[in-house]
């Protein structure tokens, strides 16, 4: 796996010696997406084993809390990013949806395995081709299934990627 | 099942190990139960009676052994020759394949034996004769076969040089007694792909007839609620024919609320579900004082007593 450096946070927080360095300044979108970071608190939808290697990751040893992402959240309406993890089927996609749906933005997609990335390697007539047919995918992690360090690696991409989000650039709620 | 003298247990009261190995060994090798009487005489009677309530399926050779009374000399029984006699109990042999299928063929005369049948007896029936066929194995004295383990579906599209019809249902039946295995395979043309139901002779049926549809396509005639089982509602198509493009995407939005699985529940329970949804509880449980917990019978009824001071309650009227 070739890692990818995780770009630094656009820091432009700095403190103002004027003020005798009690006061920091900084841009607004800045903060926010500092705030985000690291706080992404996870909706696992887990249906196959990634849903167990994705135990693994929170769990004690991996400790996926170290990152920020502590709180794993069993209600849509609680969660920033919903990690599918697991085999999608036709049957099951309109929940997905509607789960997806439910979440409150900002939100986030990680897509965790081969069967939620292209839906698995046997030609089947009831999986989904990929999770990206029904709702968008930030990050998409490789591995059936996927190693915990991979769920870490992925959770890091996410950070990085919003990062660099902009406020102007986020959709409307509901769009 | 070779009896090791080492694995007799140290036993203080034994005088040497050639005794008690002996017998040991008698009751491992499936003699029957005659021969475990030295350890446990109500262990060795059980399966006797076992044996001869199960009909003719078997030799009446054990019998003769049964009564040898223990002999004053043999210690007390150890542990490990109890576990051994207790599984020495045989259970009662299926007849022969041969044997069930003259049974069976001096009733019906159109069922045949499945040229292609390796194992179990493999049957050939026509669809009208199917439920009579398993009606007759169902009450049969020596067939008894009351068990439905499974109902799969055949496609031969694709099956070199098949000439019959292109699907065949297969009903793998079971006799719980005997252990016998019959299965019966009724051929389906494609363009009438129908075969009566047998969901009132076997409760299971119902929902492998439902899976046998929803995969393969066979209607089963009298199906109390005959809908897809595995596959969204919306579903279009019978994935497991050798036909279905695999790679085919479907569209499905609104999920199945299954109220009317739910609904047949309650009927079959004495519920009355009225037009708006209401549901009426039956006379038994809405009386007043009915406790749905005993099947509506009140605190005072004296069926509940006489279940409280250790005798058994008659049974029914439960949920």
């Amino acid at each position: 796996m070739v890692f990818k450096p995780v770009p630094p946070p656009i820091s432009t927080v700095h403190a103002e010696p004027s003020l005798g360095e009690s006061v920091f300044l900084s841009k607004l979108e800045p903060l926010i997406n500092w705030g985000r970071r690291n706080s992404l608190w996870p909706f696992p939808f887990g249906t196959a084993c990634c849903a167990i290697e994705f135990m693994g990751t929170v769990s004690s040893v991996f400790d996926l809390s170290r990152f920020g992402s502590e709180l794993v959240r069993f209600s849509p309406r609680q969660a920033d990013v919903i990690i599918i993890a697991g085999t999608v089927t036709y049957k099951q996609a309109p929940i997905l949806r509607r789960i997806y749906e439910q979440m409150a933005e900002p939100k986030w997609v990680i897509s965790a395995g081969a069967c939620a990335t292209s839906g698995g390697f046997y030609d089947c007539y009831c999986t989904v081709p990929g999770i990206d047919e029904i709702i968008p995918v930030d990050i998409y992690i490789a591995g059936c299934p996927p190693r915990p360090e991979a769920f870490i690696e992925g959770l890091i991409q996410l950070q990085a990627k919003i990062d660099v989000e902009r406020t102007r650039d986020q959709k409307a709620v509901g769009a | 099942m070779s009896d090791e003298p080492k694995q007799v247990p140290a036993n203080a009261t034994a005088p040497a190990p050639t005794p008690n190995t002996a017998q040991a060994a008698a009751a491992s090798v499936a003699t029957g139960p005659a021969s475990s009487s030295a350890t446990s005489p109500s262990n060795a009677t059980a399966p006797m009676v076992a044996t001869a309530a199960m009909g003719p399926a078997h030799e009446p050779a054990k019998q003769g052994a049964a009564a040898a009374p223990p002999a004053a000399t043999v210690a007390k029984p150890s542990a490990n020759e109890a576990v051994q006699a207790a599984s020495a109990w045989i259970p009662p042999k299926p007849i022969a394949n041969d044997t069930a299928f003259a049974l069976i063929k001096e009733r019906f005369a159109v069922v045949e034996r499945d040229p292609m049948d390796k194992w179990d007896l493999t049957l050939l029936c026509p669809a009208e004769q199917l439920r009579a066929l398993i009606t007759f194995m169902r009450r049969d004295a020596q067939l008894t076969i009351d068990m439905l383990l499974d109902i799969s579906a055949i496609d031969y599209l694709s099956f070199p040089n098949h000439r019959e019809a292109r699907f065949a249902v297969v009903y793998l039946l079971k006799s719980l007694a005997t252990n016998q295995r019959i299965k019966v395979k009724v051929r389906v043309e494609e363009e009438h792909a129908h075969l009566p139901t047998i969901s009132d002779l076997f409760r299971i049926a119902d929902w492998m007839e439902r899976e046998a549809w929803d995969q393969i396509g066979i209607v089963f005639d009298g199906h109390p609620n005959l809908k897809r089982l595995l596959n969204h509602h919306e579903f279009v198509g019978h994935p497991l024919r050798k036909d279905y493009p695999c790679q085919k995407r479907q569209k499905l939005s609104v999920n199945d609320p299954m109220i009317d699985q739910l609904v047949l529940r309650l009927r079959q329970n004495g519920y009355t579900v009225l037009d708006d949804g209401g549901v009426e509880a039956p006379e038994r449980l809405s009386a007043p004082g009915a406790n749905p917990a005993t099947g509506g019978r009140g605190q005072n009824d004296p069926t509940l007593q006489s279940a409280a001071d250790g005798a058994r309650a008659e049974p029914g009227g439960v949920l």
